[in-house]
C-alpha cells in the first residue's frame, strides 16, 4: 500500500472468474466449507440481485449471511419500479438466510457519505466469514470506493488471519448506457479516501496529470472534474477491446468537443483497456502513474488524478491503482469524482433481461490465492 | 463600486450570486493585472479607465503597484476537515485556523515574488519575513522556511483526511488565531534584505465554501479588530442565512466595506451596466470575427420591418374594432391612423391605444356623453413619458404574443435580460456569438454581419430553456424551488396580459408585507421544520442563486418586500423586462406554488 513501487505491481497476476466459471469456482468454495458475507446494495439496478442469485445457486443457506446496505438518493418513476421489482426479488432470495439491512446516511455530500460508508465495517470481526464479497451493481462509486479500500486496508492489517476479499459486478455496457445521471453537482470533489495532496498549496507547482476513465457518461461532468484538477496533461482512457469493436470510437466521437477542442487534451495519450478487465485498467493506470513519475522527476515529480465516468466494473480498475499507490510519496494520486441529484433509468428493464444479457465478473482483491 | 477612501483600511466583504465577478473584481488586484495596467499607463485604450480608478484608490501610484494582493481560494480545501466526526469542534477549527494561516503566508510571499518579477519556489531564499513569526520565536524567517513549514503541515493534515484509520488527532495542527495578519504588515517583507513597496492584501476567495462553523469563526477574527493587513472577502451570497437573504436593507458598519455586485448594478447603475457588458460583448466579438469599427450591438437587428408590414393590416382592423366605433375615439383613432412611421412604430402605436382605449372603457367614470378624446387628449396622456413608455412596451409585448412577432431581441434587451450578472450575461449572448463568429466569409467581407430579431430571439429562448433545466441540478430543493418560480411567474403572466394592461409593461414581481416577510425571517432564523421555514429555506435559495431578487417598498400606505423574478424568467413566461410591476402575495399563496399547488384559493388585491 506504500513505499517505492516495483515494476510488479499488487494484481498484475490476478483472479477473475466469469458468468460459468464464477457459479463453479464458488460451487468449489462452498464446498471446501467457505462462509460467505455478501455486502450489497439496494437500489434500482436491474443487475442487483445476480451476484446474490449465483451464490444462492451454489451455496448452502447456512453458508450464507447478506449484509444490504441502504443508502438516500432520487431517482425517477421507472428507477422507482425498477427498485420495487430488485426489492421483491431481494425479500424472496434473502427469506431462508441470515440477513441484515444497514443503512448509511450523508447522500447528498459526497465527502460525508464517503466517510459513512467507510465507517461502516471498522474491524473484520463484524464480518465473521471466510470469503467477503462485495457486489458493486447497485452501490453508487462514492460508496463502494471507500467502503472496498477500507475493507481491502482492514483485510491488509490482518495479515494471513484475514478472509479473501472478492468483488462482484455485473458487465453490461447496455445497461450502463441506459442509466443517466441528472443534475449533477456544481462542484467535483476529491473522493475519501483518495485526496492525497492535491488540497496542497505548497506544491501546486507541481503538474498534474489526470486519466478519466471516460464511459456513455454526461461530457458535463468531465468538465467539473476537470475544472477540480486543473490537469497540465489529459490521458483518457478508452475501453477497447470491447464488445461493441466500435465504443471506443463513439465514445471519443462523444467526448471530443469537450477533451479535445474545450480541454485542449493532445490525442496522442489516449489509453486502453479492456472494457471487461478491470485488472487491465488497473495495470494501464499504474503504468502510466510510474511512467510520469518517472518522467517528471526532474522537475519534483507529479500528481496523477484519475476519474471514472464509465461502467462499476471498469471503476474497480481506478480502486486499485489509487489503493496501491496511496500514501506513496513517490506517486500522488487522488480520484475525483461528481455527483448527481437523480438518476434515470431510460426504458424498463426487467430483471429477466438483465440477467440475459449481463456478464457477471468476480474479482479477487486479498486472501489465499495471493499468499 | 469601491470607494475611494481608506479603502484599504477596511474590510471588504465582496458577495454576488454565482457569476457576478467577485473573482474577477479581486483578480485585478493581484500582482499580474496590476503591472500591466501600470505598465499600459493611463493613455491605453483598453485599461486606461481602470489604471485612473486604480490611482485614485491608493492601489498604484506612479512609480508602480503599491499593494500586492494574494488571492487565497477557499474552495474545497477546508470543509473535508469538518468531516472528521471524531475530532472535536475546537481541535477541527483550530486546525482550520492552522492550515489558513500558513496558506496565507505562503500566498502572500507568492504574491510578493510574482510582483517583483521573481519565481516560486525558485526565489523564495531571496524573500523573508521580518520582525519574528510569533509560531516560531525567531527574528527573522525566509520564504524557503514558510514553504518547508507549509508542506509539512499540509502533508500531516493530508494524511488525517486520507486515513482510513481513525483520525490521530494528535497530526493535526492548531492554532488559535490568525498570527499571519499582524506578522504581514507594512515593512515586513524583505526581498534581498530590503523591504517591499507594496502592502500585502490578504483576498480570500470563495468563502461560503467554508463549512458554517469554519465562516462563522473566521468572520468573527475578521471583523472583531483591524489588523495590519487588510483582509478582503468573497463569497456568494448564498452563504448568507436566508434571514439575512430575506434582508431588504443592509446595517452600516464604519469599519467595513460590503459591496453587494448585482445589487450594485441594479437600479439608477443599469445603463453603466449595459455599457459595461456592451464593452465585454465586443472584445467577445472581436476574437471571432474581424470587422473593424463593428460593435456587437450593430450586429444585432433590432428590427423585424418585413414581420411588422404583414401584421400592420390586422393591428389596425383590431385597433378599430376595438374602439367599438364610439364617436369619442374617433379623432384618436385618425390621428394614429395618419401617423407616418415604420410598420413597426405604426403597429405599437395602434395597440397602445387599443390598450388606452380598454383603460378608458374600463374606467368607472366614463359615461356615453363625456369629452372627446381629443388628440390633445392623448397628448396630455403622451406627457406622461414614462407611462406612455411603459404602455408601448406592453403594446410590443401583447403584439409579439398575438402574432408571433420577437419580442426579446437586441443589445438593450440582453443586457436587461442578464439581470447585472455578466456571467448570465455571456450564458445568455454564448450562441449569438457563436452564431455570429459562423456567418460566411461573404457577409464578412461586405462587413454586413446581422443576426435577424428573429432569430436572435429563437437563441435567447433556447438559452433560458438550457438555464431552466440547468436549475435542475445547480441549487437545492430545485423541484421546490422551480415550482415557486412557476407559480410567480405564472401569475405575473396572467395579471400582465388584461386587455388593459393595468400593470404595463408587466407584473414582473410579487409582494409580501413587511409583517409577513419578517416572520418568515424569524422561521428562517429558528431553522424549524415547519412549512414557512421551508418557505424561508427555498426564498433564500431564489435569493442567494439570483433567480430573484428583493426590494422594499412602499404602497396604500403599507410597506412591502418585493421578489423580483430574474429577467431571464421574463422569457419563460413572456414578460416584459422591466421593474416596477408587482402584485400582493402572501406567505400561504406562496408556500402553495412551492408545493406544486397552481389554484388560487383567495382572491387578491388590486396590484400598484
Amino acid at each position: 500500500m506504500s513505499g517505492t513501487q516495483t515494476n510488479e505491481g499488487r494484481w498484475q497476476n490476478y483472479v477473475l472468474h466469469l458468468d460459468t466459471e464464477l457459479k463453479e469456482h464458488w460451487r468449489e468454495r462452498f464446498s471446501a466449507g467457505a462462509k460467505v458475507c455478501f455486502i450489497m446494495g439496494i437500489g434500482f439496478d436491474p443487475r442487483m440481485c445476480l451476484g446474490l442469485e449465483c451464490l444462492r445457486d451454489v451455496g448452502a443457506p447456512e453458508a450464507l449471511q447478506v449484509k444490504a446496505i441502504e443508502f438516500g438518493g432520487n431517482a425517477d418513476q421507472l428507477a422507482e419500479e425498477s427498485a420495487k421489482r430488485t426489492r421483491a426479488r431481494f425479500e424472496e432470495l434473502v427469506n431462508e438466510l441470515d440477513s441484515e439491512i444497514v443503512s448509511v446516511a450523508g447522500e447528498g455530500d459526497i465527502d460525508r457519505f464517503a466517510r459513512n460508508a467507510a465507517g461502516l465495517f471498522e474491524t473484520l470481526e463484524q464480518l465473521t466469514a471466510t470469503d467477503i464479497v462485495v457486489d458493486v451493481d447497485a452501490l453508487p462509486r462514492s460508496l463502494f470506493f471507500p467502503l472496498i479500500s477500507k475493507l481491502l486496508f482492514l483485510c491488509d492489517e490482518a495479515g494471513v488471519t484475514a478472509p479473501n476479499l472478492h468483488v462482484f459486478a455485473g458487465n453490461a455496457a447496455w445497461l450502463d448506457e441506459l442509466i443517466v445521471g441528472e443534475g449533477l453537482d456544481e462542484t467535483a470533489v476529491w473522493l475519501y479516501p483518495y485526496a492525497g495532496t492535491f488540497l496542497s498549496e505548497a506544491d501546486q507547482h507541481l503538474p498534474r496529470i489526470w486519466i478519466p476513465i471516460l464511459g456513455e457518461g454526461d461530457p458535463l461532468a468531465l468538465q467539473r472534474i476537470f475544472e477540480l484538477v486543473a490537469p497540465t496533461e489529459t490521458c483518457p482512457l478508452l475501453p477497447f477491446p470491447s464488445r461493441n469493436p466500435r465504443r471506443g470510437d463513439l465514445l471519443f466521437e462523444a467526448y471530443h468537443g469537450a477533451l479535445f477542442d474545450r480541454l485542449r487534451t493532445d490525442s496522442g495519450t489516449v489509453i486502453y483497456a479492456d472494457e471487461g478487465n478491470p485488472f487491465q485498467v488497473y495495470r494501464r493506470l499504474r503504468e502510466s502513474t510510474l511512467r510520469y513519475g518517472k518522467s517528471l522527476q526532474e522537475l519534483g515529480g507529479c500528481k496523477v488524478a484519475f476519474s471514472s465516468l464509465s461502467s462499476k466494473l471498469v471503476s474497480l480498475g481506478a480502486l486499485l491503482a489509487a489503493y496501491e499507490l496511496m500514501g506513496d510519496p513517490d506517486h500522488i494520486t487522488g480520484v475525483a469524482e461528481v455527483g448527481t441529484q437523480t438518476h434515470r433509468l431510460l426504458r424498463e428493464i426487467s430483471i429477466e433481461e438483465a440477467r440475459e444479457k449481463t456478464e457477471l465478473a468476480g474479482l479477487s482483491l486479498a486472501g489465499d490465492c495471493y499468499r | 463600486m469601491l470607494p475611494e477612501d481608506e479603502l484599504w483600511d477596511r474590510r471588504v466583504i465582496v458577495r454576488s450570486s454565482p457569476g457576478g465577478g467577485k473573482t474577477t473584481l479581486l483578480r485585478v488586484f493581484t500582482p499580474g493585472p496590476l503591472r500591466i495596467v501600470h505598465r499600459n499607463g493611463g493613455s491605453d485604450d483598453q485599461t486606461g479607465d481602470l489604471y485612473r480608478g486604480l490611482l485614485r484608490r491608493g492601489a498604484l501610484d506612479r512609480e508602480g503597484p503599491t499593494i500586492a494582493a494574494a488571492l487565497i481560494p477557499l474552495a474545497g480545501k477546508y470543509s473535508p476537515l469538518d468531516q472528521l466526526d471524531s475530532v472535536d469542534e475546537g481541535t477541527r477549527l483550530r486546525a482550520f485556523l492552522a492550515l489558513l494561516n500558513a496558506r496565507i503566508l505562503l500566498g502572500a510571499l507568492r504574491a510578493q515574488l510574482h510582483m517583483a518579477a521573481l519565481r516560486f519556489p525558485d526565489d523564495l531564499e531571496r524573500i523573508g519575513i521580518r520582525g519574528g513569526l510569533e509560531a516560531s520565536q525567531r527574528d527573522r524567517i525566509t520564504g524557503l522556511e514558510v514553504l518547508a513549514s507549509a508542506t509539512d503541515l499540509e502533508s500531516r493534515v493530508a494524511r488525517v483526511l486520507s486515513s482510513l484509520r481513525a483520525p490521530d488527532e494528535e497530526m493535526l495542527p492548531a492554532i488559535d488565531e490568525l498570527l499571519c495578519l499582524n506578522e504581514l504588515g507594512k515593512d515586513q517583507i524583505l526581498i534581498d534584505g530590503k523591504p517591499v513597496r507594496s502592502r500585502c492584501v490578504i483576498m480570500l476567495d470563495d468563502v461560503h465554501r467554508l463549512s458554517a462553523s469554519q465562516r462563522r469563526l473566521l468572520m468573527e477574527i475578521l471583523l472583531a479588530e483591524r489588523t495590519p493587513t487588510p483582509v478582503w472577502i468573497a463569497e456568494r451570497r448564498e452563504a448568507l442565512t436566508p434571514d439575512e437573504l430575506l434582508a431588504t436593507g443592509a446595517k452600516e458598519d464604519r469599519d467595513v466595506v460590503t459591496i453587494d455586485i448585482e445589487r450594485y448594478w441594479r437600479g439608477a447603475r443599469r445603463k453603466a451596466f449595459r455599457r459595461l457588458v456592451g464593452g465585454v460583448a465586443n472584445r467577445r466579438m472581436s476574437l471571432s470575427i474581424n470587422t473593424p469599427g463593428s460593435s456587437f450591438a450593430a450586429m444585432l437587428d433590432d428590427s423585424d420591418e418585413e414581420g411588422w408590414a404583414e401584421v400592420l393590416p390586422k393591428v389596425e382592423a383590431s385597433m378599430i374594432e376595438s374602439s367599438e366605433g364610439r364617436k369619442e375615439f374617433a379623432s384618436w383613432v385618425e390621428a394614429q391612423l395618419s401617423k407616418e412611421a415604420t410598420a413597426r412604430e405604426r403597429a405599437v402605436g395602434m395597440r397602445s391605444l387599443q390598450i388606452r382605449v380598454a383603460r378608458e372603457l374600463t374606467a368607472q367614470q366614463l359615461t356615453m356623453d363625456v369629452f372627446v378624446r381629443d388628440e390633445q387628449a392623448l397628448a396630455s396622456l403622451e406627457e406622461r413619458r414614462r407611462e406612455a413608455s411603459n404602455i408601448r412596451e406592453a403594446a410590443e409585448l401583447f403584439l409579439s404574443r398575438e402574432y408571433e412577432l420577437p419580442f426579446y431581441f437586441g443589445e438593450s434587451r440582453l443586457a436587461e435580460l442578464s439581470s447585472a450578472n455578466v456571467d448570465q450575461f455571456l450564458d445568455l449572448g454564448g450562441d449569438l456569438f457563436e452564431e455570429l463568429a459562423g456567418i460566411s466569409g461573404a457577409a464578412l467581407l461586405s462587413g454586413n454581419v446581422t443576426l435577424s430579431a428573429r432569430r436572435q430571439e429563437e437563441i435567447l429562448q433556447r438559452a433560458v430553456r438550457a438555464m431552466w433545466k440547468q436549475l435542475g441540478s445547480s441549487v437545492e430543493g430545485a423541484a421546490r424551488v422551480r415550482a415557486l418560480l412557476d407559480g410567480i411567474g405564472n401569475y405575473c403572466a396572467e395579471r400582465s396580459y388584461l386587455p388593459n394592461a393595468p400593470y404595463a409593461p408587466s407584473v414582473t414581481g410579487v409582494a409580501l408585507r413587511r409583517s409577513e416577510a419578517e416572520q418568515l425571517q424569524e422561521a428562517a432564523a429558528a431553522g424549524t421544520t415547519g412549512w414557512r421555514s421551508q418557505l424561508a429555506r427555498t426564498i433564500g435559495t431564489l435569493l442567494a442563486h439570483n433567480l430573484i431578487t428583493v426590494q422594499a417598498s412602499e404602497a396604500k400606505g403599507q410597506h412591502w418586500a418585493v421578489f423580483y423574478l430574474n429577467r431571464a424568467w421574463c422569457v419563460r413566461f413572456g414578460l416584459a423586462l422591466g421593474y416596477g410591476g408587482w402584485q400582493p402575495s402572501d406567505v400561504e399563496e406562496l408556500w402553495a406554488w412551492a408545493e406544486g399547488n397552481t389554484v388560487r384559493t383567495q382572491g387578491r388585491l388590486e396590484g400598484t
